[in-house]
């Protein structure tokens, strides 16, 4: 089965998130309408003109979506082999970043650093054209030259993880 | 007095030493995402206790300056704000590095930096009472309306796309309203114990949305982005700009520079707001509006013009007053308070020795600035010469650095990747971003001067209008906002009508035009 996506669907599917999102931004904000202050505005007063106004906007814009019948703007097409690759590319950049952030505290800065860059570096280069050496060098020389320059120079705390 | 403050500070080899350290340190905090003048100000304060009062206060405002300034480096080489000054450099500096013109973009950033700051400096040496006075005449419906009129600028950058924009500033001001609330401080949208209580820091949005989200779209468009052809930057002579193109920018450059100076000196609105109101009033007053946000080099003046010309303002209720402005502001008068001084009106009867010689600091200091960001200029640019797939790796480093270093919490680090993943479904959706890092810095001020004059006056909102300071600031918004909707629609029509007669091809991007 190929996968198939159009700018309409996607327009609309964007557009039906965020009217929820604004109406839970709005429908959350109740509890905040407690007079605190004699003549203030509330606590709820800001977050329920943004939601308010973000369902809204949104609404219209759902609405010119559906309108919309531009033979261009509703056509489907076939996501394409080279799609597919990026799309694996990029979700594993953000998974990759992901275990680079909830891991920074336990492994350390050091060796989760080196460990991002190294696999980064490699997922971010076409497979005739990587270099190990200069990854494996910038994974390695860069945190330990950041480690360097921020704890012992600037006198800032860094995560030490593993190696603490 | 005024001969024996900058004799002070020019015939002492270790003054002059603290403000060359302090310019290029600045310099490169300002430059590092997540590094910014505070913290670079906040780390150096300790180690002013053991210099004479000029020396420390020169070392303090030589970081400011070199810190407010560094913010254009990454803002045009990386399209990062390396501060929130810096945001608004983005826009314009970004696209002319994309053009090959990085060079001109920054040198012109530079000069034109050097130019704000300066005339900032004078500004406080021969104003200070003057505009103090008129600081004082600020309550806080008029820094509510001021505010207001700075994020006008949202309607400059989403002329073409009003929903989406709005849709976009809107999401911006409900992140800043996440936390503590101001003057109840009951907590909105997080449970009371966590770290998000205290709300989300303006690092975390701005690296997340502008920095991670653009890696990640790179991960996801890796093969249309080898495709791309590699830009070769331009050799530069000079600043890049030559003096023709300066002195036909000269009312731009006067324009930004006044409302610098005068943003400046209202305690709590710094240099953002500042820049954002200059790049207003630059698209609104120019004769190519339409190039602004693609790589309009008047955008770039306006931009950086007015983020330093706030750094002279900014010290003017610090000094005169005794009201810091921001919390850079704050740290230079701990400086002050640290060698015994007390700021106020009393100041430069008490102290003048010591105000002319902080002036000549202060000047010098943008001196310094403006040759060594010039010679630093070769190696800045040769970063855009690095391959994506090695720079944009070694950025997620320095970004997620920087988030941890300002508070040491990984709080900070986790919330810069969620708003990463965040800009980056906004950019695959066509919602701009800027929008909402605008909406997110200005709303906290603009939610707590609205508030407390709605409790000060005792809900009479009649003060708004009856003030002439808020009437006009009123005004000024409604029509910075009507132009460039005006505009976008006039534009729009036009294009759909040249592509009707077949005179113009038809964008892709905007079949979902609002």
């Amino acid at each position: 089965m190929k996968l198939k996506t159009s700018k309409k669907g996607t327009d609309i599917l964007s557009s039906i998130l965020l009217i929820l999102l604004g109406a839970f931004i709005f429908f959350y904000a109740i509890r905040y309408h407690e007079v605190m202050l004699t003549n203030d505005l509330t606590d709820a007063f800001l977050p329920q003109v943004c939601g308010g106004a973000i369902a809204v906007l949104a609404l219209v814009r759902l609405i010119k979506c559906l309108l919309n019948k531009d033979e261009k703007y509703c056509a489907s097409h076939e996501v394409e082999r080279g799609e597919i690759t990026d799309l694996l590319r990029g979700l594993g950049s953000i998974a990759l970043l992901g275990a680079y952030v909830f891991t920074y505290r336990n492994l350390g800065f050091l060796v989760s650093t080196a460990l991002y860059l190294f696999i980064q570096l490699t997922l971010l280069t076409q497979k005739g054209k990587r270099h190990w050496l200069l990854t494996v060098i910038i994974s390695i020389v860069l945190p330990a030259l950041l480690y360097l320059l921020f704890v012992k120079v600037l006198n800032y705390t860094l995560p030490t993880g593993i190696l603490g | 007095m005024i001969s024996e403050g900058i004799k002070s500070v020019l015939l002492s080899p270790a003054c002059l030493a603290c403000i060359l350290g302090g310019t290029f340190i600045g310099i490169v905090f300002g430059s590092v995402p997540g590094l910014s003048a505070v913290m670079a100000v906040c780390l150096f304060l300790p180690l002013t206790y053991g210099l004479t009062a000029v020396n420390g206060m020169s070392l303090l405002c030589a970081l400011y300056i070199g810190a407010i300034s560094g913010g254009l480096i990454s803002a045009i080489l990386l399209k990062i704000p390396g501060t929130p000054s810096s945001i608004v450099t983005v826009f314009d500096g970004g696209p002319m590095a994309d053009r090959g013109e990085g060079g001109k973009a920054i040198g012109t950033a530079i000069l034109v930096s050097f130019i704000g700051g300066i005339i900032s400096v004078v500004a406080l040496i021969f104003l200070s009472p003057l505009l103090a006075k008129f600081a004082l005449k600020f309550t806080a419906y008029e820094y509510a309306t001021c505010i207001f009129f700075a994020m006008t600028v949202i309607a400059v950058l989403t002329g073409k796309q009003p929903i989406m924009g709005l849709i976009s500033a809107f999401f911006g001001i409900f992140l800043s309203t996440v936390g503590s609330a101001p003057l109840t401080s009951v907590v909105r949208f997080a449970p009371t114990t966590s770290s998000m209580a205290g709300g989300f820091s303006s690092t975390t949005i701005m690296i997340g949305f502008f920095a991670i989200s653009e890696i990640l779209e790179y991960g996801f468009n890796y093969n249309k982005e080898q495709k791309k052809p590699i830009i070769k930057t331009a050799k530069i002579r000079g600043y890049g700009i030559s003096f023709k193109e300066l002195i036909r920018n000269t009312r731009l450059l006067i324009q930004s520079t006044i409302i610098g100076i005068i943003i400046g000196i209202l305690p709590g609105i710094g240099g953002n707001t500042g820049a954002m109101m200059s790049y207003s009033a630059a698209q609104v007053t120019s004769k190519h509006p339409e190039r602004f946000g693609k790589g309009s080099i008047e955008g770039l003046i306006a931009s950086e013009t007015a983020n330093n010309a706030t750094t002279g303002g900014a010290m003017v209720p610090m000094l005169t007053l005794g009201i810091p402005g921001s919390g850079t502001a704050a740290l230079l008068m701990s400086g002050l308070i640290i060698h015994g001084v007390q700021p106020g009106p009393m100041i430069f009867r008490t102290q003048g020795v010591l105000m002319y010689g902080i002036f000549t600091a202060l000047a010098l200091a943008n001196i310094v600035m403006v040759i060594m960001e010039r010679s630093l200029l070769p190696i800045f640019v040769k970063l855009l010469s690095v391959p994506k797939n090695i720079l944009l790796p070694i950025i997620t480093v320095m970004c997620v650095l920087g988030c941890f270093s300002a508070n040491h919490i990984i709080f900070d680090v986790i919330c810069m990747f969620v708003f990463g993943v965040i800009g980056f479904l906004m950019r695959k959706w066509k919602i701009p971003i800027s929008p909402a890092v605008i909406g997110f810095v200005l709303a906290p001020s603009f939610e707590r001067y609205l508030r407390t004059g709605v409790i000060n006056t005792r809900g009479n909102l009649s003060r708004l209008y009856t003030s002439p300071i808020c009437l006009v600031f009123l005004i000024l918004s409604l029509v910075f906002i009507a132009i460039p909707i005006i505009r976008g629609v006039k534009d729009s029509k036009a294009r759909k009508a040249a592509v009707a007669a077949g005179a113009a091809p038809e964008e892709d991007e905007e079949l979902q035009e609002d």
